[in-house]
């Protein structure tokens, strides 16, 4: 066999490949050729190290499938996991239902609540250039000084609940793994 | 040589030779079947499975003769794997010559 039928072969057998990635492993053969010619080696006798450009292409099929397997299956046991610790027993259910489901109503009310602080400060702010005047100097600055400093201590409320969600959202995940870990114990145990 | 067998410590392979210097694409299947039998095409798609779960990165470099070529290189994450699958391979070398060499209890 030469180069260029071992080329047109590979492609051949990889045409179910995305285009991408067919190109970018023809290329790479291409260069295996290139770099071997370079060192005066024969078509023929690398075709013949190179092996069948089927079973080639067979290896390359199996790895993307099961590259997919492995990405449907941490989605599958991610999935897995929180229903079975819902019904592993009664702690966890109740873990999962109340501390889960109030916890994110929690963290959205505090959301909402440092939200319209920040916008009270920044609508007292606009009042205080509006109508401050009426009321002298004092006030004016007295409104404009503690509105800004309200909408300061809300921004940084605001990184603080972020923080604390990613906390939450941490101690959850934490949870899960221990569940799975806890369910794949039993299994052996049984 | 057993197909199977061989699969399994290719990678250890291809890991090592990268772990002294970054290496292009025929220079590392041609260091390899040097020294075990194989067809050398099937390198490739170890190659590319490396890459993918980012044991191995790759660069374009020029080369004298002829068009650039595609480098690899062992990433952090390459050279720790690379430590763990050899002391496994130790292990199971050790376990195995045990049994086979008879000195097993």
């Amino acid at each position: 066999m030469k180069k260029q039928e071992f080329m047109k072969k590979l492609s051949a057998h990889l045409k179910k490949m995305p285009k991408l990635d067919r190109d970018d492993i023809l290329a790479d053969f291409e260069e295996y050729f290139d770099a071997a010619q370079a060192e005066n080696e024969n078509e023929e006798t690398l075709c013949e190290r190179l092996g069948d450009p089927k079973k080639i292409a067979k290896e390359y099929y199996m790895q993307k499938y099961i590259e997919e397997a492995n990405m449907q299956k941490s989605f599958k046991s991610m999935s897995r996991a929180f229903a079975a610790s819902a019904s592993l027993g009664i702690v966890n259910f109740f873990y999962v239902l109340c501390v889960v489901i109030v916890g994110y109503i929690v963290i959205s009310a505090l959301y909402i609540a440092i939200c319209s602080i920040g916008l009270g400060a920044i609508a007292a702010f606009i009042a205080g250039i509006i109508f401050g005047g009426m009321y002298g100097p004092l006030a004016l600055w007295l409104v404009l000084f503690g509105s800004v400093a309200l909408l300061a201590l809300s921004v940084l409320g605001f990184i603080g609940i972020m923080k604390l969600a990613k906390l939450f959202r941490k101690a959850n995940m934490r949870f899960l793994n221990m569940t799975r870990k806890g369910i794949i114990r039993r299994k052996n145990y049984e | 040589m057993n197909i199977q067998l061989k699969k399994g410590v290719l990678e250890l392979c291809v890991l090592s030779l990268l772990n002294s210097t970054d290496r292009y694409g025929y220079e590392l299947v041609a260091e390899i079947s040097k020294t075990i039998e194989i067809s050398e095409g099937t390198i490739y798609p170890l190659l590319r499975r490396l890459k993918n779960e980012k044991y191995v990165e790759t660069y374009l470099a020029e080369s004298s003769e002829g068009p650039p070529r595609k480098y690899y290189k062992l990433t952090e994450k390459g050279e720790q794997t690379r430590g763990i699958f050899l002391t496994e391979w130790n292990e199971l070398v050790a376990g195995i010559n045990t049994i086979v060499g008879g000195t097993a209890a």
